[in-house]
């Protein structure tokens, strides 16, 4: 019978034996969805953070850096476990990344059990800086209410028909796209048909899209995502939707319709930056592609984007509490902190009450005769204030929550 | 207009159902094993396809990749399926299921963990229009392959010699083989079959469902439903339930569209609740 | 005291409770708690698969079900510095699940047993899934804290995993003393040869009802303290895979043949998934091909071979590869 322990003994002893290097390089988590619904837009985050690193000589905070990368997997309950074996074992106190909401919600939960800073880059759901907010988390990317809202005003001001039909992905970030636009709906009197939920990793839309085309709609407010919705704009254009009513995309990404056929594209999307933005960008998607030459988009997007953007603001954190280990102040420091190096002509700030980063975002349409990498034209564009939700809709205030120790 | 659309959606999705259902099917019928590395077989028919049409095209890639996956579920019956025959079927069950983990982290590997997607091939692509009602091509043509699939098969259980004595088998192995037929060859044949029509269904739902490593779990669990619905090695039961499964999964959308996913699993146990032998299953060897 | 100290379960217990102190992993300390609680949940899966011979693939549903019901009667029912009434709650609910389901296919073998629980997880995974008002849908319910019991801060990862040991060592103790009870020995009877067991006056139906129940209650028990390490509950355990993980890692020890194949096969389960993985990520390749291999050879998994070079093998003969002995009466 002893045999087994010692069977069990050396299992364990396998482990221990590889034990603990000496680090002295600053430790960066990066949970990002290398696999699943969301594998394109982690792959751009993970390459455009290697940038960042790059563009800071590989230091942070004035500090030699690693990134630890793990894969959640658009998984929440992956999510969480890797994110606590990364904290634990590593000893990771800073961490970037991920895509799906309801993995960010997982992660927060993590890092803040364990006292660290995680910085959500690309998460857009309202959840992350209201209910679910905390302290140690900070979010980059606009939230549903500014994507949402922004479209679908500019949908109910350009589309003569004043029903909408409603296509949800049946997850957080999903429920908070059609939240908001409800919102709209509702303030400026449309009238709503119905909803229907589809869920993670569908690829057969046809029995929605024929109930869509049946319905009598004018308009499909559609927040699906990932590699999902490749698929679902494929289908959109065989099922000719476009001839019944408008696409509205309250959320797009560049990185998923690009590939797509210019008669695949239509309607009107809220998309949270144009690549075009600034000469900056443009100088930046040049070295990106000299970089990464196998990157799945050809120019700087929001997934690329905010993964710089989130190196940069922790490395500016960083330098501003004057410490790489402290993260109290340096959660302090971010509060209110405005990012300059972040490809843009003014610098985004941060906001101390919900921690969301503040950025502009735009309405596009897309351009029938586009020529890559142009697909679409900004109609509209947007400062997040304008559709940030109010005191009144998110009262939540994060200062007066504990700093870790 | 709009239940006639689902209706005819649900139909197709049952006969790839069916069609994914039909070997596995058979080889619990013959062999009485569970095998659940028939999923991983509609897995690398997609995959095969995927690395070949760019290079043969369309139809002879689509003719190939099937013959390569039957090829691999010939070594599958040599190398895994031969050890537990006459065992537990559940023994069968962990060993397939073993087994599959396996190959869909080696087609991670290989191909990258993320979706890919096929396109309809251009004779196919489009839509059918008949007044108000609008048809995707490529799901009539999905169709058409698929009953010819299981008319096929049909045909070869009920009215050639060696069916007979398939058909036999699944009634009683041991007999079978008493009367000097050979036994591991039957099961052989129906294990290539099967990994044959398992791939060509992958190949198949490829462009609706996209390529991804796990694309054979996700088809796995409703055509295993499938069959029990329609009862082990029944080809018109199985034929049957992946119609009910398909047809109950689009309209579903109607009634109950977020708990879709769980009707078949409802309509499954209630199925072999009051008939454990499922709608036209016989006695069988599992038992 | 030489028969103590020849009880394996005692060596078990010495070496996890120094597992925070251990070099490497020692930190890591949540896994030690995982390992735990997964020990109970197989050694109380083991009650129905290797006592009783009943393949379940529901148990994944117990586990998601207790892990729920810890979440749901934190977050809404008690207040915040409840910890051991979800855990009471999780037990419950966990058994309750098992006895409606186990009452309803009592007299199912085979095949047919297997599927209906594996039409019961998916319709709970599918419901879980869903079910937003009350179990949070795809983003789960997170939130759930880790109170103070008996005034000890449970929230301290290193004290909950030593509640955890303790759990353990509790639910060890008990399943196999029920094991080796009389109750244990009617159902190994139920499962070498239920036929017999019926001429002999046993009511199979009701034996198979009331382990499936106990156990059911250890799943939710671990499920309960899962949800309790990750402070949330997600719906993904209750997935049919996530059932087959616990049957695989059962039988990969040696479960049939050994009250500690369990806690063989999920250490390896484990240790891999939260382990290995993290060196090599396609670790389940590696996993899955060992599973084939060491089944295919020895069926009765990795105890099966320690025992079969002690040549006990007599005493103690595994089900798994054995023929159902009725094969030809009704389903």
């Amino acid at each position: 019978m002893k045999r087994i322990f010692w069977i069990c003994l050396v299992v364990l002893g396998l482990f221990a034996s590889g034990s603990a290097l000496a680090a002295e390089k600053l430790k960066i988590g990066l949970t990002l969805p290398m696999s699943g619904l969301y594998a394109e837009q982690g792959k751009l985050e993970h390459m455009a953070m290697q940038m960042a690193l790059k563009d800071l000589d590989g230091k942070i905070g004035g500090r030699p850096a690693e990134f630890i990368i793990v894969d959640t997997e658009a998984n929440p309950d992956i999510a969480g476990r890797r994110t606590r074996a990364l904290m634990e074992k590593e000893g990771v106190k800073f961490l970037l990344g991920d895509v799906s909401t309801s993995s960010a919600i997982a992660i927060s939960t993590v890092v803040k059990e364990n006292g660290g800073l995680y910085i959500n880059t690309n998460a857009n759901g309202d959840d992350l800086t209201s209910t679910r907010a905390v302290r140690n988390m900070f979010r980059i990317p606009p939230n549903m209410s500014v994507m949402a809202r922004a479209v679908a005003n500019y949908a109910f001001d350009n589309i003569p028909g004043k029903k909408w039909i409603f296509l949800t992905h049946d997850y957080s970030w999903g429920h908070s796209g059609a939240r908001w636009a409800r919102d709209v709906l509702k303030k400026r009197g449309a009238t709503e048909i119905g909803e229907l939920k589809v869920p993670i990793g569908t690829r057969d839309f046809s029995a929605q899209l024929l109930q869509i085309r049946n319905s009598g709609a004018d308009a499909v407010i559609v927040t699906v995502g990932g590699s999902d919705r490749v698929a679902l704009m494929k289908q959109v254009a065989e099922y000719r939707i476009p001839e019944k009513m408008v696409y509205v995309d309250t959320l797009t990404n560049y990185v998923d319709v690009w590939g797509l056929k210019p008669e695949e594209r239509s309607g009107f999307w809220a998309a949270e930056m144009s690549h075009d933005e600034s000469p900056q960008m443009l100088e930046f998607a040049k070295r990106f592609k000299a970089a990464f030459p196998d990157a799945p988009s050809p120019v700087v997007e929001e997934n690329s984007y905010n993964g710089y953007v989130g190196i940069m603001a922790l490395n500016e954190a960083m330098e501003k509490a004057g410490t790489t280990e402290d993260v109290g102040k340096i959660i302090l420091a971010m509060e209110g902190l405005e990012v300059k190096r972040n490809l843009r002509d003014k610098p985004t700030y941060i906001d101390p009450r919900t921690h969301q980063f503040m950025n502009s975002m735009c309405v596009v349409i897309p351009d029938p005769e586009a020529k890559l990498p142009d697909i679409w034209k900004v109609v509209k564009k947007v400062e997040a204030a304008e559709y940030e939700m109010t005191e009144e809709e998110n009262p939540i205030d994060l200062r007066k929550e504990p700093l870790p120790k | 207009m709009l239940e006639l659309s689902l209706f005819l959606n649900g139909i197709v999705l049952g006969l790839i159902y069916a069609a994914v259902a039909l070997g596995f099917s058979l080889v619990l019928g013959v062999s009485g094993v569970i095998n659940f590395s028939h999923g991983i077989t509609f897995t690398f028919g997609a995959y095969f396809f995927l690395t070949m049409f760019k290079t043969v095209g369309y139809i002879p890639a689509m003719i190939l990749s099937p013959l390569c996956v039957a090829l691999v579920g010939f070594i599958v019956e040599r190398l895994i399926i031969r050890r537990v025959y006459g065992q537990d079927p559940l023994f069968g069950l962990l060993i397939t299921l073993g087994f599959t983990i396996a190959m869909e982290e080696l087609i991670r590997m290989i191909y990258g963990p993320a979706t890919q997607n096929i396109n309809a091939p251009s004779f196919a692509n489009g839509v059918v229009i008949f007044g108000d009602l609008l048809y995707s091509q490529y799901r009539l043509f999905i169709a058409a392959v698929a009953t010819l699939m299981i008319a096929f098969a049909w045909i070869f259980t009920e009215k050639t010699r060696f069916g007979a004595v398939v058909k036999a088998g699944m009634f009683d192995n041991e007999m079978v083989s008493a009367l000097g037929h050979n036994l591991y060859r039957l099961r052989v044949v129906i294990m290539v079959v099967g990994s044959f029509m398992a791939g060509l269904s992958g190949i198949l739902s490829a462009p609706i469902w996209g390529v991804k490593p796990g694309m054979g779990a996700a088809i796995l669990m409703p055509s295993f439903v499938v069959v029990l619905i329609g009862g082990l090695g029944s080809i018109p039961g199985t034929l049957i339930g992946g119609l009910l499964v398909g047809v109950t999964l689009s309209m579903g959308t109607l009634v109950a569209p977020r708990f879709v996913d769980i009707m078949p699993y409802l309509l499954m146990g209630v199925v072999v609740y009051f008939r454990p032998r499922g709608l036209m299953g016989q006695h069988n060897i599992v038992e | 005291m030489n028969k103590i100290l020849k009880d394996p379960l005692l060596w078990i217990f010495l070496i996890f409770s120094a597992y925070p102190f251990m070099p490497y992993i020692g930190s890591f300390i949540s896994l030690g708690s995982e390992l735990l609680l997964w020990f109970v949940f197989a050694l109380g899966f083991n009650l129905c698969l290797g006592q009783t011979g009943l393949p379940s693939f529901g148990h994944g549903a117990f586990f998601g079900m207790g892990s729920y019901a810890a979440a749901i009667s934190f977050l809404r029912l008690f207040n915040h510095d409840a910890f051991v009434m979800p855990i009471l709650a999780g037990i419950v609910l966990g058994a309750a699940a098992a006895a409606l389901l186990g009452w309803l296919i009592r007299e199912k073998k085979g095949v047919y047993f297997a599927m209906l629980t594996v039409a019961f997880t998916q319709v709970c995974f599918g419901i879980a899934f869903r079910w937003d008002e009350v179990t949070g849908g795809e983003a789960g319910l997170s939130g759930v804290l880790r109170g103070a019991f008996f005034g000890l801060p449970m929230n301290n990862p290193i004290v909950f995993y030593y509640f955890c040991f303790l759990v353990f060592i509790v639910c060890a103790v008990i399943i196999r003393k029920i094991s080796r009870s009389c109750f244990g020995l009617s159902l190994q009877s139920v499962r070498q040869n239920p036929l017999r067991s019926q001429y002999l006056g046993y009511n199979i139906g009701l034996y198979k009802f009331s382990v499936y129940t106990i156990s059911g209650g250890f799943a939710g028990l671990a499920g309960a303290l899962y949800c309790l390490l990750t402070q949330s509950a997600y719906a993904d355990v209750l997935d049919w895979s996530k059932s087959g993980d616990v049957v695989m890692a059962t039988l990969l020890g040696g479960g049939t043949v050994s009250f500690y194949g369990p806690i063989l096969g999920s250490l390896i389960f484990v240790i891999c998934k939260n382990l290995i993985s993290s060196m090599w990520v396609h670790w389940a390749l590696l996993y899955g091909l060992s599973f084939v291999i060491i089944l295919s050879f020895f069926p009765t998994g990795l105890m099966g071979i320690v025992k079969k070079k002690r040549n006990l093998e007599p005493r103690l003969r595994g089900n798994a590869p054995a023929q159902e002995q009725t094969r030809r009466e009704e389903p």
